[in-house]
C-alpha cells in the first residue's frame, strides 16, 4: 500500500494526518508548516465529507419507537414555551479526548469556503474561521486535544429527561401567577360590583324621588291650572266660631274647577298635627258630610290636597281633627269651616 | 433523469423545511423527522449498538435543529448530510463517554442491525437503490481499508487509536484511510453530487 504513488493532494492529506495531533494541541512549532497543514486539512476535509459522508446511506433505516416523534415535538414545544436553554454540561474528562466535530467541506464550486454546519449546537455562528487541523479530519486527529463543547443532550439523555420537571415547574409558576391574577381580578370585580350596586341603589332612589317630584310638579301644574282658571270656584275657610283647635290666623282655601269635580285645597297656620291624629276634610252635600281625605301639618309649612272627584251638590267644607287615618263621620272638634263658594272673575 | 432529479428536488424540499423550522413551525419539524429519523436512527444505533440510545440521539439531533435551524447554510451541505454529521457527533460523544468494555460488547451486538429493520414503505425506491449502491461500493473496498473507515466513522477513533486498536503502523493506517476515501469518492461521485 505504501508503495502506491501519491499525488500532491494525497501528500497534503497525509501531512494533515500527521499535523493533526499538533494542531489539536494548539501547538504550532513551525508556522510555515502550520500554514501548509491548513491547506492539507482542507483537502482532507473535502475528501472526508465526500467519502465517509456517504457511509450512513448504506445503513438499513430503522423505525423509531411510536412515541419518539411525540416526545420530540412536546420537548420542542416545551422549550418554546419555557424559553429555557438546555444546560450546557461540563465535558467529562474522557469526553475531552473524544472525537473532534466533523467539520468537513464540500468540493462543490463556491462551497469550499463555507464551513459545514457544526454538530455542536453551542458553537457560535460567527464568521467562519478557517478550519484548523483539529477541526477537520474528525476521526483522524486525536480528539484528546480538541477543544469543543460536548453535546449537552448526550449527557442529558443518560439521565431521566428533565423537560417534564421544567414543564411542571413552569406550569406551577404559571398557575400560581394565574391564580394571583385571578384573585386580584375577582377582588377588583367585587369592588366594582359593590360600587355599581351602590350606584344602582342611589339611582333607584333618585328615580323614585324624580318620579315623586314629577308627580308633585304635575299636581302643582294641575293645581296652578285649576287655580288660575277663570271659571274656578273659591271657598275660603276660617276657624270655626268658638273653636280652640285652630289659631286665629289659620286659613285654608278650596279651589273647585268648573266641572265641579276637580278641586285643590291648601291650608296654612294650623297647629302641628298631634300625635296619632290628622286633619280630615269633609264636603257637606245634601246636609251630609262626605270625607275628602286627610292631611297633616308641619310647623311653618302649608298643606296641599287635591282630587279629581267631589260630591255633587257640595255647599260647604269643614276640617276636623280626627284620629290618624280618618273617621267615617266627623267625631273630633271642628277646626275650619267654609260655606261661601265664590267664582273669581 | 428522473432518478437524478428526484433526489435533488427532495434536497430542495429539505432546505425549505429547515427554513420553516427556523420560523418556529412544529409541523415542519415533524415532517423533517418523518423524512430522516429512520436513517439517523440507523446511524446512531450503528454507532451506539443500542436503539434506545439511538433514539435519544435522534431526538437530541432534531431538537438541535429546532433550536439552531437558522445557522444552517444550504451552500455548505445538504440537509441530510448536516443531519448525519449532527447525529454522528452526538452519538460519538455518547460512545466516548462509555466504558470501553461496554462499547465492545455493544459493538458486537450491533453486528445484527437487521433485527430492527424498518417495514417496507418507510423509504422509497430511490433511497433503497442508493443504499444498495453505497453498500456495494463499501463492500468492494479491501477489508483492511473498510476496517479503518468503519473505525474512524462509526467509532470515532483517531488514526492513532486505530493504529493501537489494529496494531498496524500509523503510517499504514493513514495510507489505508486515504486510499479508501479516494476510492469511495470516485465510485460514488453521482451520489455525492445528489446528497452532499
Amino acid at each position: 500500500m505504501s508503495d502506491e504513488r501519491l499525488q500532491s493532494e494525497d501528500q497534503a492529506i497525509l501531512l494533515a494526518l500527521e499535523m493533526a495531533p499538533q494542531a489539536a494541541l494548539k501547538v504550532s512549532p513551525e508556522q510555515g508548516r502550520a500554514a501548509e497543514g491548513e491547506d492539507a486539512t482542507e483537502s482532507l476535509s473535502r475528501l472526508y465529507l465526500e467519502a465517509l459522508g456517504m457511509m450512513p446511506f448504506a445503513l438499513e433505516p430503522l423505525t423509531p419507537s411510536a412515541g419518539l416523534k411525540g416526545r420530540m415535538l412536546m420537548t420542542a414545544a416545551g422549550d418554546e414555551t419555557q424559553e429555557v436553554r438546555r444546560p450546557v454540561l461540563s465535558p467529562p474528562v474522557r469526553q475531552a479526548a473524544s472525537t473532534p466535530p466533523p467539520s468537513i467541506e464540500s468540493t462543490r464550486p463556491g462551497v469550499a469556503e463555507a464551513p459545514l454546519p457544526r454538530a455542536a449546537p453551542e458553537r457560535p455562528t460567527s464568521p467562519r474561521p478557517r478550519p484548523t487541523s483539529a477541526e477537520i479530519a474528525p476521526s483522524v486527529a486525536p480528539a484528546a486535544s480538541v477543544p469543543y463543547r460536548p453535546s449537552a443532550g448526550a449527557e442529558a439523555r443518560s439521565r431521566p429527561s428533565r423537560w417534564p420537571f421544567r414543564l411542571a415547574a413552569t406550569l406551577a409558576v404559571a398557575a400560581l401567577g394565574l391564580s394571583g391574577w385571578l384573585g386580584w381580578q375577582v377582588e377588583e370585580q367585587s369592588g366594582e360590583l359593590a360600587r355599581l350596586r351602590t350606584e344602582a341603589r342611589q339611582a333607584q332612589v333618585r328615580e323614585a324621588e324624580l318620579v315623586q317630584l314629577r308627580q308633585e310638579v304635575k299636581a302643582f301644574e294641575s293645581s296652578v291650572a285649576l287655580v288660575s282658571s277663570p271659571l274656578v270656584l273659591v271657598c275660603p275657610l276660617r276657624p270655626a266660631v268658638g273653636t280652640t283647635a285652630a289659631p286665629l290666623g289659620a286659613r285654608a282655601v278650596l279651589y273647585v274647577a268648573a266641572d265641579h269635580q276637580h278641586w285643590y285645597f291648601t291650608a296654612r297656620g294650623l297647629q302641628e298635627s298631634p300625635a296619632g291624629q290628622e286633619y280630615q276634610i269633609w264636603f257637606v252635600a245634601d246636609g251630609r258630610p262626605v270625607s275628602g281625605g286627610t292631611f297633616s301639618m308641619k310647623p311653618g309649612e302649608a298643606a296641599h290636597v287635591s282630587s279629581e272627584t267631589m260630591p255633587t251638590g257640595t255647599t260647604a267644607i269643614s276640617i276636623t281633627l280626627e284620629r290618624k287615618g280618618g273617621a267615617v263621620i266627623p267625631t273630633g272638634p271642628q277646626v275650619l269651616l267654609g260655606d261661601q263658594m265664590q267664582q273669581i272673575s | 433523469m428522473e432518478s437524478t432529479n428526484q433526489p435533488l428536488s427532495r434536497a430542495i424540499a429539505d432546505v425549505a423545511l429547515v427554513q420553516r423550522i427556523a420560523d418556529r413551525r412544529p409541523d415542519a419539524l415533524a415532517e423533517l423527522y418523518d423524512r430522516h429519523a429512520p436513517m439517523l436512527l440507523a446511524l446512531a444505533t450503528r454507532i451506539l449498538g443500542n436503539q434506545a440510545e439511538g433514539e435519544d440521539v435522534v431526538q437530541d439531533t432534531l431538537l438541535q435543529v429546532w433550536h439552531k435551524a437558522k445557522s444552517y447554510d444550504p451552500a455548505r451541505s445538504s440537509v441530510s448530510t448536516w443531519l448525519v454529521l449532527l447525529a454522528r457527533s452526538r452519538a460519538i460523544d455518547r460512545l466516548r463517554s462509555r466504558n470501553v468494555v461496554d462499547r465492545t460488547a455493544q459493538a458486537a451486538h450491533a453486528d445484527n442491525p437487521r433485527t430492527h429493520t424498518s417495514p417496507k414503505g418507510v423509504e422509497d425506491v430511490l433511497s433503497r437503490e442508493r443504499r444498495e449502491r453505497v453498500r456495494r461500493e463499501l463492500d468492494a473496498l479491501p477489508a483492511e481499508q473498510r476496517q479503518v473507515l468503519d473505525l474512524a466513522f462509526f467509532e470515532g477513533l483517531t488514526q492513532v487509536e486505530i493504529a493501537e486498536r489494529t496494531e498496524i503502523p500509523l503510517g499504514t493506517v493513514k495510507t489505508r484511510t486515504l486510499l479508501a476515501m479516494k476510492k469511495l469518492r470516485a465510485a460514488l461521485r453521482e451520489e455525492i453530487r445528489e446528497l452532499l
